[in-house]
C-alpha cells in the first residue's frame, strides 16, 4: 500500500488499466497467461523501450525529440554495413560504432537548438529528414537478409538469457535483449535521480530561465540530453537489427510517434520538468500489450493504434485540464 | 582600487537593449555586511544592474571587480562562485520540484560533486531552514506552497551556500507587515554574519530604514548614494523621478451622480471576500493594497476572466453577469492589464494592428470583412490624440519605447469607447514626461464622464488622480476615503500605513 | 517595381524563396530545356501539387495560430476510407440509389467527418488546454488507429467513373483538382486579411494571454481554426480519392513532413503569428518543381528528403542570422543617438 501511494496518479491508472486488460485477456484466452506471451513482449519492446528512456529524458527538460528513428537506424545500419565491409565481428566495435554515430547526431540536434532557438520539434523534424537522407546516400538503402547478417548480430538475436520449456514440451527463452534494456533503464534512472546533471534536467524543465540563474549552463545540458538520447538510440539501432528479420533501413522512421505516445501515456509532462521512469515502461507495456494480444480478444492487431489513441486522450486530457484549472487560478491563460 | 572591504566594485556599466538604454555609466561599489538599498522607478534599469552583477546578463561596457577580481563577463556559475546569491522577485525556482531540492539546487551545483544523494540535499535543506528557524515539509512540490513560503525557500536556498552578499529585488511587494518584519529579523541576522544585503525597492520602506546606505538610480543613470536620515518620502521621490512631484490633483466636477459600476458583496474564495464598491461617472476611483490583495483579481472579475463565487455586479443600474472579456467590451468596459508586454501588447505587429485589436467588432463590414482604411483612419487620430512618437502607423510597436507603449495601449482601450475605464499599474517602467501626459489623459477621460478605476502600489498616483480611495488588505476592502476625507493633509502617510498593515492607527499614526 | 522590392525587404525568407524557386527553373532549363515546361509537364505538376497545397494551408493555418496540427494526413486518410466505403456501396447498394447521390453523399462524408475530426482536435486544445504537439499527436494515433482498425491496412478501390473523372479531368488544359486547389486558396487569403477571424488568428498567434485580454475569444478561434484545417484534410482526401482511385490508411506518410516543410519554408514561422499564406502556395509550387526535377534526375527519395531537410534547416539559420543582424542594428543606432 505504501508503494501504491508512492507512486502519481498517472501511473495508479495505467496499473489498473493493464492490469484489468490482462484479466480480461486471460479469462477470453488462456495461452495468454504464459512465459512465451511474457518473453515475446520482452523481446518485441526491447527497442521502443531504450529509445522511451531518451524521450522522457529530452520531454523532463522540457523539449522534443522526432528525429531519434533516424538517429537509430543510422547508427544501426552503418555499423551494420561497416562491420559487413570489414568482416568485424566484435560485438563491442558493432555497438560502439553505434553509439559513437548516434552521440554526434544528438549533439548537433542540441547544436542546431541552441543556436537556432526554434521550437527543438521543428528543428529535430529537419534533422530527422537530413540523417535519414545522408544515411541513404552514404551508406545505401540495401536490404540486408537475416542469413547475410554478420555472427555477432545473429548470436545477439537467438542468444537467450533463460530457457525453459513449455507445455508443448518446446524451447522457449528470454532475450538477452533484456540485457542493455536493463541497463539503459538504470543508466536513465540513476542519471535523473542521483546526479547532478539529473537535477539540472528536471530544473531546466520547470523553469530554463531560472535553471541558468541557478548556475547550470543549460545549452551544455541540452548537448548532454541529446547526446545521451543519441546514445540510446545507437544502442537500440544494433538491438533492432538483431530483431528483425529481413534488414529494411526504412522500416523504422515513422515509429516516433508512438515512442512518443509511450512516454505522454506514462505521465511525463510535454512543457517539461516532470516524467517517471516506472510510468513510461508501464506506457512501453500497453503499447505492447495491445500490440501482441489482441489477437485473443479476436481483434487483429490493426485496432492497436485505436486504442492507444483512447488511453492517450484520456491521459493527456485528465492531466492537462487539472493545471489549466490552477494555471486558471494564477491567471495564465493557457489555450 | 581594489579595496579588501569591498565585495562588489562595478565601474562605469554600461547595458543597452533594443529599443532601451537599460544602464548608462553605472558605477557602484558594495562593502562586506552591508545593508544596501537600490531605489528607483520600476523599470529604471535597477534590476538590470542585478542581473549583471549576477552574471545573468552581460555588461555592453564598464568593469566589474568581485573580491578584488576582474569578473567583467562573468557567468552566473562565477558569481554564485563568489559568493552572490540573488533572489529574484519572481523567485526563480523551481515548481514541480521538491522543497529540498530547491533550497540544495544552488549548493550542489557550487559543489558541482556529479552524484547526489537524498540525505544529503534533505540534510542541506534542513540546515538552511533551521538558521532561520522556520520548520517546512521537505517532500512537498513548491507549487503546493504560499507566496510567503516561496520567499523563505528562496532565501534559505541563498543562505545554503554562505552567501556573502544577497540580492533581494522587491521583497516585500507581496508581504503583509508581520511577514515584512520577520523578514527583517531575518535580515538582521544576516548582516551579524557579515553577509551584505543589497535591497532593491522602488519605495521609502521599513526596508530602506535598516539600510546603511540608499543608492537612487534614475533612468540608467545614477543619480547618487544617501543615508536613511537624509532621506524622506519626498526627497526619495525627488531623487527617483528627477523633478518636484507635483501632479495637477483630480477634482470631480461631473454633475451626472449615476454610478457606472457597483458591485455588491462579491466574493471569490481565495481572492477576495464581500467587496461592496461603487463607480460614479466622472470619478477616478483608487484601488490600492499590497500585491496579493485581491486588487488586480478583482478588476479582472469585473472584465469577465475572473468569475466570481457569489455577489452581484451592476452597471449602469442594471444587474449583468460578465462571464468573458467579450461581455466585459460589450458592455462597455476596458481594461489596461499590469503586465503590459505579457497581456496587453502584440510586438511584432503594428501600431496600427495593436490600437484595432480590441474594436475588431466594429470595424466588421456587412460581409464580414475588416474596413482596413477605417482602422488606419483610426489609428492616425489615436497616434495625434496621444502624442504616440512613431514615424507612421505601420511602425512595429516592438521599437518603442515604454511610454509611447503603453500610450498605444490606452488608445487601443480609448477607441472602444468604454464607459468604465480599468487601468492596472498604467504607469510601471514609464519615464517622466509619459506618465504626466498618461494622468492627464486619465483625468480626461474622467472629465468627459467615464467612470475610471485606477489600481496602483504608487501612493502619490493614487493621491493626485484619485478623487476616491479604496484600500484593500487580504482580499477586504479595510478603508474606503470618500471625497473629503481626501484633502487631509497627511492623507499619503494614512494610505501608507493602511497598506502595510491593513489597521487604522490614530491620526495616521507617527513618522518614523 | 519599388513597392515590390520594398514588400521584399520586410520579408527576407520570401526573397529567399523566390530566388529559390528561379534558381530551380533555370537550372531545370539548362538541364532539361525549355522545351521541359510544356503543358503536359506543367498539367501533371499541377495534378500532383494541389492535394500537398491543401494540407499545406490547413497545417499553415494552424501554425500561424502558434500551434500545429500533426493529425492533418491522419484525418485525410480516415475521411477517405469512409467515403470509399460509401462509393464501393460497403454501407447501402449503390445501384439502388443511383451514381450521383452516392457521390454526393459520399463527398458530404469526408467533409463533414473531417470537419468534425479537426473540431475534435479544437476542443482538446482549447478547452483543456492540451499543448497543439501532444494533442495532434494523440489524435493522429486515434484516428489513424480508427482508419486502421476498419480496413486493416487494405485499400479500398474501384470508385464510380464519374468520381475518377473529378481527379483526373480538366477544363481548358487546367486540372480540376488544381481549381479546387486555388478556389481554396482565393477564399482563405481573403479571409485571412480581411475577415475579424483572420485578423484574430494573427493576434492569437502572437500572444495569446494579449489576445484574451482585448476580448478575442481564444478558444472559439481555436476550434474554428482547427476544424478548418480538418476541412483542408478532407477536400485533400477528396482529391486524393479521385486521382488514385484508392484509399489506404497509410497514403501520404511522407506528406506530414511535406506539408509542415512548406509552411516553414513558405515563411510561416514556427511559433505562430507571422507568414503568409501566398508563401505557403509558392513553397508548395518550389516543392512540386523540386520534386519533378529530382524525378527527372533520378534521385533516390531518400535524397529528395535530405535535400528538403537542408533547405529547412537553411532557411531558418538565414532568419536567425538576418534578426540578429537587425537587432544589433538597431541597438548601434540608438547607441549613436545617445552619443549626440
Amino acid at each position: 500500500m505504501k508503494i501504491w501511494k508512492k507512486v502519481d496518479k498517472t501511473q495508479q491508472f495505467l496499473c489498473v488499466i493493464i492490469l484489468v486488460y490482462i484479466i480480461v485477456v486471460s479469462m477470453r484466452n488462456a495461452q495468454f497467461l504464459t512465459l512465451t506471451t511474457l518473453f515475446n513482449l520482452v523481446r518485441s519492446s526491447a527497442g521502443t523501450t531504450i529509445l522511451s528512456m531518451g524521450v522522457l529524458v529530452i520531454m523532463i527538460a522540457g523539449g522534443i525529440d522526432v528525429s531519434f528513428p533516424a538517429v537509430a537506424i543510422f547508427g544501426g545500419y552503418t555499423s551494420l554495413r561497416i562491420c559487413m565491409a570489414y568482416g568485424i565481428e566484435s560485438l563491442f566495435v558493432t555497438f560502439a560504432i553505434s553509439i559513437l554515430i548516434g552521440v554526434v547526431l544528438g549533439v548537433v540536434n542540441a547544436l542546431l537548438i541552441n543556436m537556432l532557438k526554434l521550437e527543438p520539434f521543428i528543428i529535430t523534424l529537419s534533422t530527422a529528414s537530413v540523417y535519414f537522407g545522408l544515411m541513404t546516400i552514404l551508406v545505401g538503402t540495401k536490404n540486408v537478409g537475416a542469413s547475410d547478417l554478420p555472427a555477432q548480430f545473429k548470436m545477439l538475436s537467438s542468444a537467450k538469457l533463460i530457457t525453459t520449456t513449455n507445455a508443448y514440451g518446446g524451447t522457449i527463452g528470454l532475450s538477452v535483449f533484456i540485457i542493455p534494456v536493463v541497463l539503459c533503464v538504470v543508466a536513465t534512472w540513476f542519471l535523473l535521480n542521483k546526479t547532478l546533471i539529473g537535477k539540472g534536467i528536471f530544473a531546466m524543465g520547470c523553469n530554463n530561465e531560472a535553471a541558468r540563474r541557478a548556475g547550470f549552463n543549460v545549452n551544455l545540458l541540452r548537448i548532454f540530453i541529446f547526446g545521451y538520447s543519441g546514445v540510446l538510440a545507437g544502442i537500440m539501432g544494433v538491438i533492432y537489427i538483431a530483431g528483425t528479420n529481413s534488414v529494411n533501413p526504412v522500416s523504422l522512421v515513422g515509429t516516433e510517434m508512438s515512442v512518443i505516445a509511450c512516454v505522454v501515456i506514462g505521465g511525463a509532462a510535454p512543457q517539461g520538468g516532470y516524467g517517471k521512469i516506472f510510468g513510461t515502461l508501464l506506457g512501453v507495456i500497453l503499447y505492447y500489450l495491445f500490440n501482441q494480444t489482441l489477437i485473443y480478444l479476436g481483434l487483429s492487431a490493426s485496432w492497436q493504434d485505436f486504442f492507444m489513441g483512447i488511453v492517450l486522450l484520456f491521459s493527456i486530457i485528465s492531466t492537462s485540464y487539472q493545471r489549466r484549472l490552477k494555471d486558471r487560478k494564477n491567471f495564465i491563460f493557457t489555450e | 582600487m581594489t579595496n579588501a572591504n569591498h565585495i562588489v566594485v562595478a565601474e562605469h556599466i554600461c547595458k543597452s537593449y533594443v529599443g532601451v538604454q537599460a544602464l548608462d555609466d553605472v558605477s557602484i561599489r558594495i562593502k562586506e555586511g552591508e545593508i544596501k538599498c537600490l531605489a528607483g522607478e520600476n523599470g529604471c534599469g535597477k534590476s538590470t544592474f542585478v542581473k549583471i552583477i549576477a552574471g545573468v546578463e552581460s555588461c555592453t561596457s564598464g568593469t566589474i571587480q568581485i573580491n578584488g577580481k576582474n569578473l567583467t563577463k562573468h557567468t552566473a556559475k562565477d558569481a554564485i562562485d563568489e559568493g552572490i546569491q540573488v533572489i529574484f522577485q519572481d523567485l526563480s525556482l523551481f515548481d514541480s520540484m521538491s522543497v529540498a531540492d530547491n533550497i540544495a539546487m544552488n549548493k550542489l551545483i557550487k559543489e558541482g560533486k556529479p552524484f547526489t544523494h537524498k540525505k544529503e540535499i534533505e540534510k542541506i535543506a534542513q540546515d538552511a531552514l533551521s538558521l532561520i528557524g522556520v520548520e517546512m515539509p521537505l517532500d512537498t512540490q513548491v507549487k503546493e506552497l504560499s507566496i510567503a513560503n516561496r520567499q523563505i525557500i528562496a532565501i534559505c536556498r541563498a543562505l545554503a551556500l554562505d552567501a556573502k552578499l544577497l540580492f533581494m529585488d522587491e521583497p516585500t511587494t507581496a508581504l503583509t507587515k508581520n511577514e515584512v518584519d520577520s523578514l527583517l529579523d531575518i535580515v538582521l541576522g544576516l548582516k551579524k554574519r557579515n553577509i551584505a544585503v543589497v535591497f532593491i525597492s522602488h519605495k521609502l520602506d521599513e526596508v530602506m530604514r535598516i539600510a546603511d546606505s540608499i543608492t537612487v538610480i534614475r533612468d540608467g543613470h545614477k543619480i547618487g548614494d544617501f543615508s536613511a536620515d537624509e532621506l524622506d518620502p519626498k526627497k526619495l521621490a525627488f531623487y527617483m523621478t528627477g523633478r518636484e512631484v507635483n501632479y495637477q490633483k483630480y477634482e470631480r466636477g461631473y454633475e451626472d451622480q449615476q454610478n457606472v459600476l457597483e458591485v455588491k458583496h462579491l466574493s471569490k474564495k481565495g481572492n477576495y471576500q464581500d467587496i461592496s464598491l461603487s463607480v460614479r461617472k466622472g470619478d477616478i476611483l483608487g484601488l490600492t493594497g499590497l500585491l496579493g490583495a485581491g486588487r488586480t483579481e478583482l478588476a479582472l472579475s469585473v472584465f469577465g476572466l475572473n468569475k466570481p463565487d457569489s455577489g452581484e455586479i451592476y452597471f449602469e443600474g442594471n444587474k449583468v453577469e460578465i462571464n468573458s472579456p467579450e461581455d466585459a467590451i460589450d458592455l462597455g468596459i476596458g481594461l489596461v492589464p499590469e503586465e503590459r508586454e505579457a497581456q496587453g501588447l502584440f510586438l511584432k505587429k503594428s501600431v496600427n494592428e495593436n490600437v484595432a485589436a480590441a474594436i475588431l467588432k466594429r470595424l466588421k463590414g456587412f460581409m464580414g470583412n475588416i474596413d482596413s482604411n477605417g482602422s488606419r483612419t483610426l489609428s492616425k487620430e489615436a497616434i495625434e490624440q496621444f502624442r504616440i512618437k512613431v514615424y507612421s502607423e505601420d511602425t512595429i510597436i516592438s521599437t518603442l519605447s515604454g511610454g509611447n507603449r503603453q500610450k498605444a495601449l490606452i488608445a487601443r482601450w480609448a477607441a472602444s469607447k468604454p464607459k468604465l475605464f480599468i487601468l492596472d499599474n498604467p504607469t510601471v517602467g514609464i519615464d517622466i514626461g509619459s506618465k504626466a501626459e498618461i494622468y492627464e489623459y486619465i483625468q480626461q477621460f474622467a472629465k468627459d464622464g467615464i467612470g475610471v478605476i485606477i489600481i496602483s502600489d504608487e501612493v502619490e498616483e493614487i493621491v493626485s488622480n484619485c478623487n476616491r480611495v479604496v484600500v484593500m488588505f487580504n482580499g477586504e476592502v479595510v478603508k474606503e476615503y470618500t471625497e473629503e476625507e481626501m484633502q487631509v493633509p497627511n492623507i499619503r502617510q494614512q494610505i501608507n500605513e493602511l497598506v502595510e498593515s491593513g489597521k487604522i492607527t490614530e491620526e495616521g499614526g507617527q513618522q518614523a | 517595381m519599388k513597392k515590390i522590392r520594398e514588400y521584399l525587404g520586410r520579408d527576407i525568407s520570401m526573397v529567399i524563396l523566390f530566388g529559390f524557386f528561379l534558381a530551380i527553373c533555370l537550372l531545370m532549363i539548362v538541364s532539361f530545356g525549355t522545351n521541359m515546361f510544356n503543358g503536359t509537364t506543367l498539367a501533371s505538376m499541377a495534378f500532383q501539387l494541389s492535394e500537398v497545397a491543401v494540407l499545406a494551408f490547413g497545417m499553415a493555418l494552424c501554425m500561424l495560430l502558434g500551434g500545429i496540427d500533426l493529425s492533418i494526413v491522419a484525418i485525410a486518410n480516415l475521411a477517405s476510407l469512409v467515403s470509399a466505403m460509401i462509393l464501393t456501396g460497403r454501407f447501402f447498394d449503390t445501384e439502388k440509389i443511383g451514381q450521383p447521390i452516392t457521390i454526393l453523399a459520399a463527398v458530404a462524408v469526408a467533409i463533414l467527418l473531417s470537419v468534425l475530426c479537426g473540431f475534435i482536435n479544437g476542443v482538446i486544445i482549447s478547452k483543456f488546454s492540451v499543448s497543439p504537439i501532444v494533442a495532434t499527436l494523440s489524435t493522429m494515433t486515434f484516428y489513424s488507429g480508427i482508419a486502421m482498425g476498419i480496413t486493416g491496412g487494405n485499400s479500398i478501390g474501384g470508385y464510380p467513373s464519374s468520381f475518377i473523372k473529378f481527379g483526373n479531368g480538366m477544363i481548358a488544359g487546367i486540372p480540376m483538382v488544381f481549381i479546387v486547389a486555388v478556389i481554396v486558396f482565393v477564399v482563405l487569403i481573403l479571409a485571412l486579411d480581411h475577415t475579424k477571424i483572420g485578423h484574430e488568428i494573427h493576434y492569437i498567434g502572437e500572444n495569446h494571454t494579449a489576445s484574451r485580454f482585448t476580448g478575442i475569444d481564444n478558444e472559439k478561434v481555436i476550434m474554428k481554426v482547427y476544424s478548418i484545417s480538418g476541412l483542408m484534410a478532407g477536400i485533400a482526401s477528396l482529391i486524393i480519392m479521385a486521382r488514385s482511385d484508392s484509399a489506404r490508411c497509410g497514403y501520404g506518410d511522407t506528406y506530414q513532413l511535406q506539408v509542415i516543410m512548406i509552411s516553414v519554408l513558405g515563411g510561416i514561422s514556427p511559433s505562430g503569428g507571422k507568414g503568409r499564406l501566398y508563401g505557403v502556395f509558392i513553397a508548395t509550387f518550389c516543392m512540386q518543381l523540386m520534386q519533378t526535377a529530382f524525378t527527372l534526375w533520378q534521385f533516390s527519395p531518400y535524397s529528395k528528403k535530405l535535400i528538403w531537410g537542408m533547405m529547412l534547416l537553411v532557411i531558418m539559420l538565414i532568419n536567425m542570422v538576418q534578426e540578429r543582424v537587425a537587432q544589433q542594428a538597431k541597438i548601434r543606432e540608438m547607441q549613436a543617438k545617445r552619443a549626440v
